[in-house]
Formats: structure tokens, sequence, C-alpha cells
């Protein structure tokens, strides 16, 4: 069910009613209500993979309360260790087993031993990577004492199953979103009214923009040897778009979604292509991942405690395993240690932790020097999302010496100008949005500021307006299959 | 909670009536045709309304359209070629407006691939570029019984002439359940073929049906084909030498395995 079809405009008001409904009688029946609309929202994928969810809340749930009973450091490790493997082995499984595989027999072959490896046709159950890193967040916390376990098994599955953060995030920590299970939400008017704008402009990010330079990307992408440079260029820039687009504008419709079931989740996206440098761009790209393997991952490898080498390495661990979480895919391990090798500079130079505040914060526009630093980080995002999008390597490098061509001072092609150029009009359009809203949560959370409410209002149909005449061809969220 | 229920339902009801009028002010001045994927079927029922002296007409799919487009001016050839996706039925509906103008011609001339045969009006396409462009008051009367079941069997077929439907591009995921039982010629293919030979004698025109030129990695697949479907049509003449005429060509030629990259450099001569 995506969050863009009718059957989620059906869903999501009926399990709105009866939830607050169900607010008369108490917590419990709530949390319920909550996990079995969080089931039927998932088996409407494939009913098949739940057994998988219910598994592995299973296991994350009892070993949280052997945890707490357990004083002795060994036992304490095994039972983590449990987790730690039941988890990833579900995720290392369906998602890496053919990849490994693979690549076994090609290092084999490649030095003269022939092995026999038979692949198997494995679906990947979607949302496992979220949901798995959400469930290990609780028993890493658990074990290091952070949390309190959970005793309530309803709640712990309704946690790990929420909907609106399921399939694609943010990636909840259980310290953040879990004990929000506990308290009675009390339904609250601006808290409501402010979760449907953020699913508005999230609607708008996937319906308008990423759907419709999908539809570019796709087809300069699958076809680039026959396009000019200047052609491959935009091809880039539109996937750029079309990832920022799809992923954020998921982030935004999950958050506020929970919001009108009065949760509260983290801010996920923080206009990243504003940002100046690389570091800055990756503490506002998918916080949630990149908290999380900075907490899970870089601080317990040491962090930038050590000498320059083994901050060099705990940098380049974490850049490549966040591209390999995202797929099995070589192009997607060379991705993140591109931007690791974007990072390492800055953090060398001591230069990776300048850009902490909103640009241009005070200010209307950007100086020429923040315009610069915005351009030249824009362009090496750009470059990195191809080697993202590249069917293989091989794909990657050609389009790369393709866009490095005379060419790419020609007239780019395209088989309807109008509609490519009126993409990009709405592209900039939501880069002037996005500015101007620079300073909130979302893009257009500062509407609330206009004293008009037909003005206010106005300003929402012509979202709605946009969102119909404008929608592309509806694509599946890109997220959803990592 | 009442309060947030009743201005939801309100802004939904604003909404509604803000976008079909502003839809529909988009349908009349025919600015939504920017933004709309099957201009060029709204640019063919145009052209097939006016009246020409052209000898050759042109009724195609999408790679004939490639290689003839609708919108440029050929001496002898006056081309309709738009989609396969609006069937035989649709080509129908083009010829019967075409001829219906007065004009005379002495060949008609449907330069449609292989696969295109196939289309019996179940394609995650028909809502677009057939129920949106066709499916109206002026042209249901051409329209034949199986015609009218499969446009039944489609999700809210009878939604499409809404304004904030009909001037977007939005249409419903349907993929049919149907299996097929053939493997070139749909049934919907085999009426209007018989409705066209039948204009054909009334209005003195022959037909020819000729294959764009097509990659050399399809041929197999049109190896495959069952060519006695033809003559269970009882077609015989109208695809005589159909298949033996077609001329392969080298894969690079094409972006997707069946569209041109270059289509000005091919040349096909009638």
């Amino acid at each position: 069910m995506l969050f863009n079809s009718i059957d989620f405009a059906i869903f999501l008001p009926v399990v709105f009613a009866i939830y607050w409904l169900m607010q008369r009688l108490n917590l419990k029946w709530q949390n319920f209500f909550l996990l079995l609309a969080s089931y039927y929202f998932y088996a409407s994928w494939d009913w098949r993979f739940l057994s998988l969810i219910i598994f592995s809340t299973l296991v994350d749930f009892g070993v949280g309360l052997a945890l707490q009973k357990e004083d002795q450091r060994t036992n304490r490790r095994v039972l983590l260790w449990t987790s730690i493997l039941v988890n990833l082995g579900f995720l290392g499984f369906f998602k890496y087993y053919n990849f490994f595989l693979d690549n076994f027999i090609s290092a084999f072959t490649f030095f003269g031993q022939e092995i026999k490896g038979q692949s198997l046709n494995i679906i990947l159950p979607v949302g496992i990577s979220f949901y798995t890193f959400q469930t290990l967040s609780y028993t890493i916390d658990v074990y290091k004492q952070k949390l309190e376990p959970s005793k309530d098994l309803i709640a712990f599955a309704a946690f790990v199953s929420f909907f609106p953060q399921l399939v694609a995030g943010p990636i909840e920590r259980a310290t953040n979103l879990l004990p929000q299970f506990f308290k009675r939400r009390i339904f609250q008017y601006d808290q409501a009214v402010d979760g449907m704008r953020q699913m508005l402009w999230g609607l708008f990010k996937k319906i308008v923009i990423a759907d419709n330079c999908a539809e570019y990307a796709n087809l300069i992408f699958n076809n680039s040897s026959e396009y000019s440079g200047s052609t491959l260029l935009l091809g880039a820039l539109f996937f750029t778009f079309q990832i920022y687009g799809d992923f954020s504008g998921y982030s935004d419709i999950a958050i506020g979604t929970a919001r009108l079931f009065g949760f509260k989740l983290k801010q996920n996206f923080a206009f990243p292509y504003f940002s100046r440098d690389i570091a800055e761009f990756w503490r506002r790209w998918h916080i949630s991942l990149s908290s999380w393997f900075r907490d899970y991952l870089y601080i317990p490898l040491g962090g930038s405690k050590g000498n320059t080498i083994v901050t060099i390495r705990n940098v380049l661990v974490i850049f490549v395993v966040s591209g390999f979480w995202h797929g099995a895919n070589w192009t997607f391990i060379v991705w993140g240690a591109l931007n690791a090798l974007y990072f390492i500079p800055l953090l060398l130079l001591q230069q990776n932790r300048v850009n902490k505040e909103v640009v241009a914060n005070d200010t209307k526009l950007p100086n020429l020097k923040e315009l610069i630093q915005i351009s030249c980080t824009f362009l090496l995002t750009v470059l990195a999302w191809i080697v993202f999008r590249a069917e293989n390597l091989e794909h990657a490098y050609s389009y790369i010496s393709g866009i490095a061509t005379k060419s790419l001072f020609s007239i780019p092609e395209f088989p309807n100008r109008i509609h490519a150029a009126s993409t990009l009009l709405l592209c900039v359009f939501l880069i002037v949005i996005e500015w101007i809203g620079r300073q909130g949560l979302y893009g257009i959370e500062n509407i609330q500021q206009i004293k008009t409410k037909c003005l206010r209002w106005l300003l929402y149909l012509v979202l709605v307006f946009l969102i119909f005449w404008f929608q592309g061809d509806k694509q599946e969220f890109i997220y959803f299959q990592f | 909670m009442r309060k947030f229920v009743l201005h939801t339902l309100l802004f939904g009801f604003l909404a509604m009536v803000f976008v079909e009028l502003t839809c529909a002010v988009l349908l009349y001045t025919d600015v939504y045709l920017f933004n709309y994927p099957g201009y060029v079927i709204h640019d063919a029922i145009k052209k097939s309304k006016t009246k020409s002296n052209k000898k050759i007409l042109l009724l195609g799919d999408s790679v004939g359209h490639q290689l003839f487009p609708n919108k440029d001016d050929n001496d002898s050839i006056y081309s309709l070629a738009c989609n396969q996706a609006i069937s035989l039925a649709g080509q129908y509906v083009l010829l019967h407006n075409y001829i219906n103008t007065g004009a005379k011609f002495e060949k008609l001339v449907l330069f449609i691939t292989p696969f295109s045969f196939r289309n019996n009006l179940d394609q995650m396409y028909t809502y677009h570029y057939f129920l949106k462009p066709f499916d109206n008051d002026e042209n249901r009367y051409l329209f034949t019984n199986s015609v009218k079941e499969q446009i039944a069997k489609i999700p809210y077929h009878r939604w499409h002439s809404m304004p904030h439907i009909a001037a977007t591009t939005w249409a419903p995921d349907y993929i049919s359940k149907d299996t097929s039982t053939f493997t070139f010629l749909s049934p919907i293919s085999i009426e209007y073929l018989h409705k066209i030979r039948e204009l054909s004698k009334l209005y003195n025109f022959s037909i020819k049906i000729v294959s764009p030129p097509i990659s050399i990695s399809k041929r197999e697949a049109i190896d495959s084909i069952y060519q006695n479907e033809i003559r269970n049509a009882n077609l015989e003449n109208e695809f005589a030498n159909y298949f033996n005429l077609i001329a392969y060509r080298d894969s690079a030629l094409f972006s997707d395995g069946t569209h041109f990259n270059t289509p000005e450099q091919i040349r096909v001569r009638f």
C-alpha cells in the first residue's frame, strides 16, 4: 500500500477514526489496534513476510527481558549477539546472499578455481533494512542500559511495526519512539493540522517532483550511450531531484501521518541540498541512518578519538557500510567510498563541523562564498548520485565519461522538451520554497505564520492542484528496495 | 477533534471544487496538452477530422509515428499514426473520422508492428490512450460489444471524462488478468480489421498492412507467432506477405528494442 495510492487514502481515515474513538477505552487497546493496522498495512505488500517481523519482534522482546534479568557480562553478550545475528542474519540472507555468492564465485574463477553455487530467487521483504535497524537499536540500548526493556509485548510490537515509518523510515530509536507508546496520546488540533501540512508537502515532493523527474532520469540512464553530455548531465540532475523528492517526500508523509496519531518522529531530512560541505550534507541527509551508524558503528569503533589512521579507517567503514546498506551492488559501495573521500579531507583539516547552523541564517539570500560552497557540494553530490543510480560500475564510468565530452555544451535532447522544461521549473519551485522554509522542519512549515486563513488555504489548494495536474507516472518509492 | 474533522472535510470539499474547476478550464483551453503524454493521439484525432487530397492514408503505432509523424506534412501520405495503445478500435475511429470529412484516398496503409495487433484493450495504457480520447458520445456507436466488455473490466472506467482525470496523467493501475489465447491477433483486432475491410469496399480504397522495420533481436519472437491465426480469422488477403516483407535491422539502431534512436535516418517506401 503506497502512501500515494487510493488504498491508503481510504485506509488512513478509517484507521484514524477508529484509533481516536478507542482513546476512550484504554492505551493497551489503542496500541493493539495500531498494531493490527500496521500488520494489515505491511501484509498488503506481502503477507508472508509478516512472519519475519513477528519473529524479529519476539526475539528482541525476549532478549530485552532476558538482558534485564542477566547480570553476567558474558551471558549479556551472548544475548546481544543472538539478537544481532538473528536480525542481521535475515537481512544478510534476503538482501546479500546472491551478491556474496556471485562475488565468491567470481573471485575463485579469477584465481583459476571453478566452484559452483546456486543463486536463489529471493524476494527482498519490503522495509527489512529499516525495521531491522530499528529493533537492533532497541537491543543495543537495553544492553548498554540506556533504556529499560519493554514489558508490554503489544506496545513493543506496535513500536517495531508502526506503519507510518515501517517500510522506509525514518529509522526511529527506541529511546525516542518506544516511550511514546506508553503515554496516553491526546488529540491536538495544531499537531494534527501540522501533520496534514507535512503530508501535503511530502506528497508534492513525491508525486510532482520525484515521479516526473523519474521519467527522464530512467529514460536517460537506461539509454545513456545514446545521449549527449549535456543530456546526461541533465539526467543526473533529474535523478538528484528524484531521489530527494522520493525519499524526503516519504519521510514527510511518514512524519505527518505519525503526528495525526499523536506521535512525534525525528526529522529525517534538513534541506541537504543547501549544504556548504559534505559533512554538513551528511548531517542533513537521511539523518536517522547517518546518526544510527554514528552511534552504533562509528563511536564503538573509536570514532575520531584514535590516531589519524584509525579515524580515517572508521570514516571509511561507516561510509562503505552505509553504501552497502542501500543494496547488494558494488555501485552502492563505491558511492559510499566516494562520499568518504569527499569527507576525509574535511576531517583531516578539522573543517567537518564548521557549518552547523542553517545557511544564511540572518539573511534572505546566501552570500557569494556560501553560494559557491553550496554549488560545489551540490555538484559533488550529483557526481556521487550517478554512481548510485548506475546499473554497475562500468555503466557509471561510461556515464561520467559521456558527460565529460564536447557534447556537454550542446543543446540537450528530450522526447518532450516542454514537459522536461516544466519538470525542471518545478524543481526550481521546490528549491525556492525549501529555501524560504529552510529554518523550519520541512519546506512549508512556516505557512502557518501567514495570518490570513484564506491566503493560507489558497496556497494549500494550489499545492493540491499541482499534485493533481503534474502527477508523474506512478513509481514505487526508491527506498522500498533498500 | 470535531474542529479538525470539520476543517478537513471543508478543505477536502474546497479542494475538489478547486481542482475540478481549474482542470475544466485546462481542458476547455487545451492547455492541459503540454503536460499530457497522450497528446500524439489528440493530434491524430484532430487531424483525422481535416480533409486532404493525399492518395495514401497511413494509420500506425508509435514506431509508425516515429517514421511518419502525424504533425509532419508529406506530399503523398496523410499520416494519422500515433500509438498501439489505441488498438485497432481506435485506428478504426480515426479512419471513420477521416472518411466522414469526404476525403478520397486510394490506399490505406496500416503501418503496424506485429506485436501491436495483440492489443485487446487490456493494457495498462488503455485507460489513458483509449478511454480518455475515444470513449465519448461521438464515437461510442462505433464500438463493438467486445470493446464495451473490455472497457467495463477497467476500474474507474466511468470516471475518465471527469476534468481532474481527463486533464491529468492519472490512470488506474490496471493489468488484465485474462489469459490470452492468441499470439498475434486479438479478438478486437480481428473484428476491426473486418470492419476496415467493409469500409474499403464501401469507399473503394485498397488496404496494405506493413510492418515498420524491426530489431533483429525480435526475430525469434516473431518467428514463434502462430500465423494460422490469420487464416482462422479469414484475413489472408490483408496480411499477404506481411511477415515475408519485414525488414530486420541491427539492434543498435533501436533505443528500447522497438523504437528507433534516430528515426529520421530510416527510409520506408510503400
